[in-house]
């Protein structure tokens, strides 16, 4: 395949009107020595068919099981509604919407994205999306801690480990102490604020266990508190996060409308308080008129961006997720409040999954807690091997030592009662 | 030229007035054109010591982040709070109701660095 | 066009839920009162979107010059190519060679492009990658025990250059643009000590220049034991021609979604994998997907920064762009370079004379002009509105910023010659208007859906989400 539409005599004619005989005199600024003498070792081109014919092939290797892993990343249906929008030009080929008066479609669908966010959450503001869950929680330590004026954090050890993995990348690159808090019966233990800026917790947390966020905020007046979830489906059951007046809420949002997709793109979620809107990273969306007077949206608050306030601004990104971000604003408005209900079908399905699985001999669960669609169970080993054509969870062992043996399962609407009842045949068997 | 006689200037395009021992900061109507459309002024805490030449302030437009100095030393004892709801008040009027910080305890040598509003009139001239 | 939730109607949503007959384990008190998501039936939904996308302009809908975010076609086979139903696996899964493999391909390719040692697909966009790439010149300090503070960055450079700069505690210094629009070799020497952790470059510059004083550049540069990183935001001109790691360049990123043709998705996701010289390699995000004994795997380094992204980074966008590194295979690369080179300089020349161009030099994949010769206070940003009214998105305006009124022409190797000629008559018609006829621009767009836009008021009174009244 080729994408270049000019023909050999437009391109000998453009070089005539550029005053040049060949095409090389194009690149007389690059030191000869530099210019490549034979072509890059790369397979030449192929046709369509024979790329699809090629990519279908090591898709093959691949190989989808019936699966309840979860741990950051969730099997949920995509209603049609999405792909039939996300898919179009206008939308998926434009660039940034820094021309408003052509981007109304995306600036429009940003505002209704961050006004859906703000009543999940409850907060005051959210922007237009972060790369995703563990960058929007890592760039909200450094948002704390540059409000707070202290170069520590604490964060639970009930935080996903691979966004553990994350903060401590970024803290190590801004010279912020973490410092981790220990686990008990599931849940974040006891700790101390002193000489920190903020406190970071998950909820459902990585076990999918319910965190005490009343008991926790009441722990920490003096310091922000930073929520991170990984299952944002969770929100249309539980009680938002400003109830519990936490400061910052980031999430990622995949669950919303996006593929697994091996784990990305999904997108980050950021929501505050009014209070710290000038230092929010990332793109807000704004209403505004035109000189008509017509309501119509534009980018706003720039001015804390990198393209204008460059090594001052509150954090480097610019490109962010806009599909994806559109692709969760058209999934929450296809199920609107039914939203509510396909989380009650989600908890539904785990509570039944952990019920018959707690009753096995030689399976027992771990936390005796409320949790959401996840939940942690000890397996014996010789249980294990009956599940070979299924993938029953994420094994917990690696990240938690004293963890032995236990898997973090989850359950979807894409995990019937069926499947599971399939599953609870095969071990009984 | 908007420049009333009572002010005095600095080069970087700021002005003040004093009445007492209370002096009043602001940026000129020059600089006012020079930043566009004003959209916030991010103003500082009220009780605090500032430098001859020391960040005073920010001051935004839709593309650029200007940072504003302060003229003299002193200790601020009032922002102008209006200018949170109006930030517009910097471009409308900019020698009177946009004028951002009132200091005190100042130091009364300093003024004599700055320049008088013939002297910037003409530096205005200068830079034009 | 009415918001969502002005549309909202209660007991309209037919996206229904079948529960079943099993009790919740989340006590009352932990569970929420109401949810306010707008109600809309699925037809409606459908609708309000797709009048959206009416208002919208991507490249499908007409040529998109935009300097340095090169807005390519994006090939619809790469959207197929993501749809693939077994790619579409869970990332712990333990049945992922077919994804590894795209992701190790991938990275091989990227090497022989750039002629750079090695890949990490984990960053999940261009300042993404600038930010792991300058943890890495950290990390590399760190170890050697030396502690310097300093990075260069010229002032012609992208506003996430200084932004990642800080963001790792360094202080951004900046060197200045010579006459001839390359970096100043003289203001570059003199800033230059052992406290420099290295300078990103972007090469071709954002004035569209290759810096013909490359190799001195990277050597002044490396004789202070400093790091050379690469902006690979304009790769697309170097495509088959040049390799930034012959130009001695340690550490590069690229944006899959502007050189390898992803689509921006109206600000994302994009991808920007980073590579590094073998020195560096350790440093590479965790893991690392390597080949070992033909066996594809994952694999941790002590001595890496770490990890910068939840999983492995935007693989669905990887897909893509193997499927278009695949497709147009190494004639196609080299073509693409030449093409956009040739594109640029065709444009350039046929404003000249119309329109004033700062750095009047032979460009590579993008060229500046600027407002100074327009009549009746006529600005870049009405050249931009206007230019919407015959269907173009507008160029890059007021970047550079070392270029006053700059605007910054992109045109792509997609392009044909006949839209570039439309692009350049459309030009020559707005430069005439400006003289007789300004009110035209200063009012314009005139024809787009909404007429031009009240940006101050936005910035003035932030509204940022929708209030029920």
């Amino acid at each position: 395949m080729d994408y270049t539409p000019n023909t050999d005599s437009d391109r000998e004619s453009m070089l005539k009107e550029i005053g040049v005989h060949d095409i090389m005199d194009l690149f007389k600024d690059i030191p000869e020595d530099l210019i490549l003498k034979s072509p890059l070792r790369i397979p030449d081109q192929l046709s369509e068919f024979e790329l699809i014919r090629e990519l279908e092939k090591i898709s093959k290797k691949n190989k989808k099981l019936l699966s309840f892993l979860g741990g950051g990343n969730y099997n949920h249906h995509i209603p049609s509604t999405v792909n039939a929008v996300t898919s179009r030009g206008e939308f998926s080929t434009a660039y940034t919407p820094y021309q408003p008066e052509i981007s109304q479609g995306t600036l429009q669908a940003i505002f209704e994205y961050q006004s859906m966010i703000c009543e999940l959450t409850g907060m005051d503001v959210s922007n237009a999306s972060m790369y995703d869950g563990a960058t929007s929680l890592a760039e909200s330590m450094i948002l704390a801690s540059r409000i707070k004026g202290k170069k520590q954090v604490l964060v639970s050890q009930a935080v996903n480990p691979f966004y553990r993995e994350v903060l401590k990348t970024y803290a190590r690159a801004n010279e912020i102490r973490i410092v981790e808090i220990d686990v008990k019966d599931g849940l974040t233990s006891d700790f101390e604020t002193e000489g920190s800026s903020a406190i970071i917790i998950q909820s459902p947390n990585f076990f999918g266990l319910i965190e005490n966020l009343d008991e926790i905020r009441k722990k920490t007046e003096d310091i922000l508190l930073i929520t991170s979830t990984t299952e944002p489906l969770s929100w249309a059951m539980l009680k938002p996060f400003s109830e519990y007046d936490v400061d910052i809420v980031t999430a990622e949002g995949q669950s919303f409308g996006n593929p697994m997709n091996f784990g990305g793109p999904g997108l980050g979620i950021i929501a505050t308080k009014n209070a710290y809107v000038r230092q929010i990273p990332g793109r807000l969306a704004g209403e505004t008129v035109d000189i008509h007077g017509n309501r119509s949206f534009a980018l706003t608050l720039c001015t804390r961006e990198q393209h204008i306030r460059r090594e001052r601004a509150t954090s480097n990104i610019c490109t962010n997720e806009g599909l994806c971000m559109l692709a969760a604003a058209v999934y929450l408005v296809t199920y609107g409040k039914n939203l509510r209900r396909l989380a009650q079908l989600n908890n539904q399905l785990a509570v039944y999954f952990a019920g018959k699985l707690n009753q096995i001999e030689g399976i027992d669960m771990v936390f005796d807690k409320p949790f959401f669609n996840e939940f942690v169970v000890r397996i014996r080993k010789d249980i294990l091997s009956k599940l070979s054509d299924i993938e029953i969870g994420v094994s917990l062992e690696n990240y938690y030592p004293d963890l032995k043996d236990c898997y973090l399962i989850c359950c979807t609407e894409m995990t019937p009662k069926e499947d599971i009842d399939r599953v609870l045949h095969e071990i009984t068997q | 030229m908007k420049n009333p006689v009572n002010l005095k200037y600095t080069k970087e395009h700021e002005w003040i007035r004093i009445d007492g021992d209370i002096a009043t900061v602001g940026i000129t109507d020059y600089a006012q054109d020079q930043l566009t459309d004003v959209v916030f002024v991010e103003l500082p805490e009220e009780g605090k010591q500032i430098e001859q030449n020391g960040n005073l302030c920010v001051v935004e437009s839709v593309k650029s982040v200007s940072d504003i100095f302060s003229p003299i030393s002193g200790e601020i004892v009032e922002v102008n709070k209006a200018l949170e709801n109006s930030p517009e008040l910097v471009n409308h009027e900019p020698l009177e109701g946009g004028w951002m910080v009132k200091l005190k305890a100042i130091n009364e040598a300093e003024l004599d660095q700055l320049m008088t509003t013939e002297e910037y009139n003409k530096f205005l001239t200068g830079i034009e | 066009m009415k918001l969502l939730n002005e549309k909202s109607k209660t007991g309209s949503s037919s996206f229904n839920v079948r529960l079943l007959d099993i009790q919740t384990n989340i006590p009352e008190e932990l569970q929420r009162v109401d949810l306010d998501l707008p109600e809309l039936s699925e037809v409606e939904v459908v609708r309000h979107y797709t009048n959206l996308s009416k208002s919208n302009f991507g490249v499908d809908n007409g040529p998109y010059p935009l300097g340095s975010c090169t807005m390519k076609y994006n090939p619809k086979i790469n959207e197929v190519a993501a749809k693939i139903p077994e790619f579409n696996i869970h990332p712990l899964s333990q049945h992922n060679k077919g994804a590894l493999e795209i992701i190790y391909q991938l990275q091989q390719y990227l090497c022989e492009i750039t002629g750079i040692h090695a890949f990490s697909t984990q960053p999940a966009a261009g300042a993404h990658g600038e930010l792991t790439g300058i943890m890495i010149m950290k990390a590399w300090f760190e170890k050697r025990g030396e502690k310097r503070t300093k990075v260069i960055v010229p002032d012609s450079s992208h506003g996430t250059n200084p932004a990642s700069v800080s963001l790792c505690g360094f202080e951004p210094v900046h060197v200045i643009t010579s006459q001839s629009g390359g970096i100043d070799l003289g203001d570059l020497r003199q800033k230059m000590s052992k406290d420099v952790v290295g300078i990103m470059i972007t090469n071709p510059n954002t004035l569209g220049i290759f810096d013909d004083n490359i190799l001195e550049i990277t050597k002044t540069v490396h004789d202070y034991g400093g790091l050379c990183y690469l902006d690979g935001a304009n790769m697309n001109a170097m495509l088959g021609v040049v390799k930034p790691g012959d130009f001695g360049i340690d550490i590069i990123h690229l944006n899959l979604h502007k050189t390898f043709s992803t689509p921006h998705g109206g600000g994302g996701p994009g991808s920007g994998p980073l590579g590094v010289t073998k020195e560096l390699e350790p440093f590479l995000p965790n893991p690392r997907i390597i080949k070992e004994n033909e066996e594809l795997k994952f694999e941790q380094s002590n001595e890496s920064i770490g990890k910068v992204h939840s999983f492995y980074g935007n693989f669905g966008i990887l897909l893509r762009a193997y499927s278009y590194i695949r497709a147009i295979g190494t004639s196609g690369l080299r073509n693409v370079a030449e093409n956009a080179v040739l594109n640029a300089n065709y444009m350039k020349e046929k404003l000249k004379g119309h329109y004033h161009l700062p750095y009047d030099r032979i460009c590579q994949h993008e060229f500046v002009i600027d407002d100074s010769l327009m009549p009746n206070g006529i600005t870049t940003n009405d050249i931009a509105k206007r230019l919407m009214d015959f269907g173009f998105h507008p160029p890059t305006i007021y970047f550079p910023l070392i270029v006053k009124g700059a605007m910054l022409i992109e045109p792509t190797e997609t392009e044909s010659k006949e839209n570039l000629d439309a692009f350049i008559e459309a030009m020559k018609v707005i430069k005439e208007e400006a003289e007789h006829n300004p009110e035209k621009l200063t009012k314009a767009p005139l024809n787009a859906p909404i007429g031009r836009i009240d940006i101050v008021h936005a910035a003035r009174k932030p509204k940022l989400r929708w209030h029920s009244k």
